[in-house]
């Protein structure tokens, strides 16, 4: 290939949004401005699970320059979104899932305005018992989140006869291991500016997701998909954090009732506290060899906690079990893994989709084999890695790229350089 | 409340303006002139996104008060360039790849043409320090110091 | 941000008139890297703001008659670009430099550090292991205190509410005294403290340690002089064994100081190094500035 004169293969291009980005002129969400525009805010609970009494926005409805206040009664369409399940009220009606759940939006001439009318609304609570970790969201007598079971995913694995290859081994290592929930941290807070006209409602946003984003204010709003645009513009950072939605619904009602575009950009504490986070999750596993090194068999029973709502949990847990024995060719298998609802924050998509958890557990596990036959870490990886033709849990045959070996030795080599 | 009268040169321009005075400096810049280049990360000066430089020297925006830059003199990206020509930095940027979102561009560039103003050979280790205010999070760090270290040897 | 009015006095005086005008409903900016935060998200709403980062006259650096001479409006990079800190005063030097970013350094102010009274600001630790004094001064005069004793807990101090901090100061560290600073932190830059360890030391022509102010920061709710480890300093050579030997001393001192507080486990251990760090940077003055051990 190095003999082809490509223009764009193998060279180093300047980005086509450099020039914009370096200049300052690139316009990010909160960068939109559009004449008469409102500026909304949203009021949200301080209790993770809780029924609501009583709501009054009477004191900020009356304070000059609000527009409007509106709760789920207002809501045209359905009052539900989410990437798989649709489990996210827009505005709350039923109940309070977590701490941050959207209660009511308000509009206003001005963001201090805004603040003020946020300061005057009341509410009520009811609180219900709130479920803060998945053993006690699994008990029998707990609260249920939605529905009747807290449990919203689960999948089982399982290939040749992993009690039988057990029995053989010579090694068996038993570990749990825990991952924390982390944020994504992207550096653009969310922020969103709506606009009706001419029927047609238009959504200018920092997101990752714009046609799901599109079904979910079309349902909120009643409005068919046709008639609902939503424009991604330059976006600071995802990282999986900004594909589930974020003010999209909510300026879009309020543009929708007021008839006046209108502008929401959350604060850095705002974006953190309701954003998705990574699926905290805990995996106990059990891995076995025979004395030569070879992996034999791996079982491992994993739990993962989405938070108040489900958004990418159902595709999470399918990419953690499929990859929890890593890239190590593991002839017999038994993964089950059990995701529930709990009252923490959403978890949700965040580069890597449970893979990076699941890697914990098959590095831990390898390194644990490695120490029990007293070989070289290295070395047993190698012994074991996936290469052309190895055929995976699922059945799928590697049949071709199936790079892990070269790029381990290289690594270990230049950790030679450095160690 | 009564409203203030700030006077003070943005961007090689005297300007004077009549505002309330509880807004911070980068609601300021971002509302009333427009520079939409200085951006609020996180409001608490910890990521520096909307750093500008006051008298020549890097400051968070978002930390100052609209009123306490009477007589100052301010530079925001968009007063980088001159006469339609991009400054060394603003091209070495692009060259090495050192952007992505661009969210943390601005301050980024900004603070690196700070150093340089003040010293126009740092060391790697120096020209880390002059950034460690600015935060990118898509992970540009390295192409970042290369794009100053571009621009030194220009 | 709520509403107020805003003043932007020119000189000292002018400063201290509105103070004094308005008595209890005025806030003070300097940077404002911690008070626009509390504005912004409307947790602090005064009345009156006296923006007095304009007062050029509070910004300085100056040793005169064995005196270092601080204006409260000097920016923590005024003191990290000023030669004599970096050569005599070190512990005061690495506070400085280590603090936050380079944004705000240019803003921050001594003044305000030392009056925020924060669990983890890091001048303050500096300055009481200098013995410093604080000068306050209101339409009506002036008083001085020592900074010890001008705290009273988190956010707590003595200061007046028409007065403002003018100047702090301490006695210049002699050839026989060397100072130094040691920040923990979760990283290298852009991070609050989570042990700061401040200590002078001093010692006679036998190599004896003849004085030794030892002061940690962000354990206990101000910063502390550690009187059992001084008085186990005192007298003995000044060696790497002499420190080694109070490491465990240092470690049973945090461990008494915060015995139910969660990070105590990592401090109490932790804090071993950073003596160890600390006294290193002692010990290689001492050698640098030619005093025989």
């Amino acid at each position: 290939m190095s003999d082809r004169d490509f223009s764009v293969l193998g060279q180093s291009v300047i980005r086509k949004d450099a020039l914009s980005k370096v200049l300052g002129e690139a316009k990010f969400a909160a960068d939109y401005k559009f004449e008469g525009m409102l500026y909304g805010g949203v009021f949200r609970s301080t209790v993770p699970h809780a029924l609501i009494k009583h709501f009054d926005a009477s004191k900020a409805l009356a304070l000059p320059g609000v527009a409007c206040v509106l709760t789920a009664k207002d809501i045209p369409g359905k009052n539900r979104t989410g990437i798989i399940i649709k489990d996210e009220p827009c505005l709350v009606d039923d109940k309070v899932r977590r701490v941050g759940d959207a209660i009511a939006i308000v509009a206003a001439d001005t963001p201090e305005q805004v603040n003020e009318a946020l300061d005057l609304m009341e509410v009520e609570y009811e609180l219900l018992e709130p479920i803060f970790t998945v053993e006690r969201a699994l008990e029998e007598d707990s609260p249920k989140i939605h529905g009747a079971t807290n449990v919203h995913a689960k999948k089982h694995l399982e290939c040749g006869d992993v009690d039988a290859a057990f029995a053989k081994c010579d090694v068996i290592v038993e570990h749990t291991y825990n991952t924390s929930m982390l944020t994504h941290m992207f550096i653009e807070p969310d922020a969103g500016i709506a606009r009706y006209e001419d029927k047609i409602m238009t959504v200018y946003c920092s997101t990752q997701n714009p046609h799901y984003d599109r079904a979910d204010v079309a349902g909120v709003l009643g409005l068919p998909n046709n008639q609902v645009r939503i424009v991604q513009v330059t976006t600071g950072g995802g990282f999986g954090g900004k594909l589930d939605i974020s003010v999209q619904c909510h300026i879009a009602l309020l543009s929708h009732f007021t008839g006046k575009p209108v502008k929401m950009v959350r604060s850095r504490k705002e974006s953190t506290n309701v954003s998705a986070k990574r699926h905290p999750m805990t995996m106990k596993a059990k891995t076995g060899a025979t004395k030569d090194g070879k992996i034999q068999a791996v079982e491992v029973y994993m739990t993962g906690d989405t938070g108040a709502y489900a958004s990418y949990g159902p595709a999470v847990i399918t990419r953690a079990v499929v990859h929890c024995m890593g890239p190590y060719e593991v002839p017999n298998v038994r993964v089950d893994a059990v995701f529930t609802y709990t009252n923490n924050p959403m978890a949700g998509a965040f580069r890597g989709f449970g893979v990076p958890q699941v890697a914990y557990c098959h590095e831990g596990q390898m390194n644990a084999i490695a120490k029990e036959l007293n070989m070289d870490p290295i070395e047993l990886r190698l012994l074991n890695a996936h290469k052309i033709g190895t055929t995976i849990a699922t059945g799928q045959v590697l049949e071709e790229s199936v790079g892990f070996k070269e790029t381990l030795i290289q690594a270990a080599a230049k950790a030679k350089e450095v160690m | 409340m009564e409203k203030i009268k700030i006077a003070f040169n943005l961007n090689d321009q005297d300007v004077s303006i009549e505002t309330m005075p509880n807004k911070r400096l980068l609601d300021m810049l971002r509302e009333d002139f427009n520079c939409t280049s200085v951006k609020e990360g996180c409001g608490e000066g910890e990521c520096g996104a909307c750093t500008v430089l006051r008298n020549g020297e890097p400051v968070t925006s978002c930390t100052m008060l609209a009123g306490q830059v009477q007589g100052e003199r301010l530079l925001t990206l968009e007063g980088l360039s001159k006469n339609g020509e991009l400054d060394i930095l603003q091209k070495t940027f692009m060259e090495a790849g050192a952007v992505q979102c661009g969210f943390c561009t601005p301050g980024m560039i900004l603070s690196a043409k700070a150093l340089l103003m003040k010293n126009p050979h740092p060391s790697r280790d120096e020209i880390r320090r002059a950034l460690s205010g600015n935060l990118c999070r898509c992970t540009g760090y390295t192409k970042i110091f290369k794009a100053v270290e571009m621009a030194i040897e220009e | 941000m709520k509403e107020f009015s805003f003043f932007s006095p020119g000189t000292l005086d002018e400063a201290l008139t509105l103070m004094n005008q308005y008595k209890g409903k005025a806030s003070v900016i300097a940077g404002g890297t911690d008070i626009v935060l509390e504005l912004n998200d409307r947790s602090h709403h005064p009345d009156y703001i006296v923006d007095i980062s304009k007062i050029k006259e509070l910004r300085y650096v100056k040793v005169v008659d064995g005196i270092v001479r601080i204006g409260a409006l000097s920016t923590f990079t005024d003191l990290e670009n000023d030669p004599y800190l970096r050569d005599h005063v070190k512990s005061l030097y690495s506070a400085c430099y280590y603090v936050g970013s380079p944004q705000i350094r240019n803003l921050g102010t001594i003044g305000g550090n030392v009056v925020n009274a924060s669990v983890a600001g890091d001048t303050p630790t500096a300055f009481i292991s200098l013995d410093a004094t604080v000068v306050l001064r209101s339409a009506a005069g002036k008083r001085e205190m020592k900074l010890t004793d001008f705290y009273g807990g988190p956010g707590k101090t003595e200061l007046e509410k028409d007065e403002l901090l003018t100047e702090i100061y301490f006695e210049a560290p002699t050839e026989q005294m060397a100072t130094a600073y040691t920040k923990l932190g979760k990283r290298k830059a852009l991070v609050i403290v989570v042990i700061g360890l401040a200590v002078l030391l001093e010692k006679d022509c036998n190599n004896i340690c003849s004085k030794a102010q030892v002061v940690i920061g962000a354990v206990a709710r101000y910063p502390q002089r550690l009187p059992l480890i001084e008085h186990y300093l005192v007298g003995k050579p000044v060696t790497k064994e002499t420190f080694d030997g109070c490491r465990d001393l240092f470690s049973q001192t945090v461990y008494e100081m915060i015995p139910t507080r969660a990070s105590v486990g990592y401090k109490k251990e932790s804090v071993k190094g950073v003596a160890s760090k600390t006294f290193d940077s002692i010990l290689s003055d001492f050698s640098l500035c030619g005093v025989e051990e």
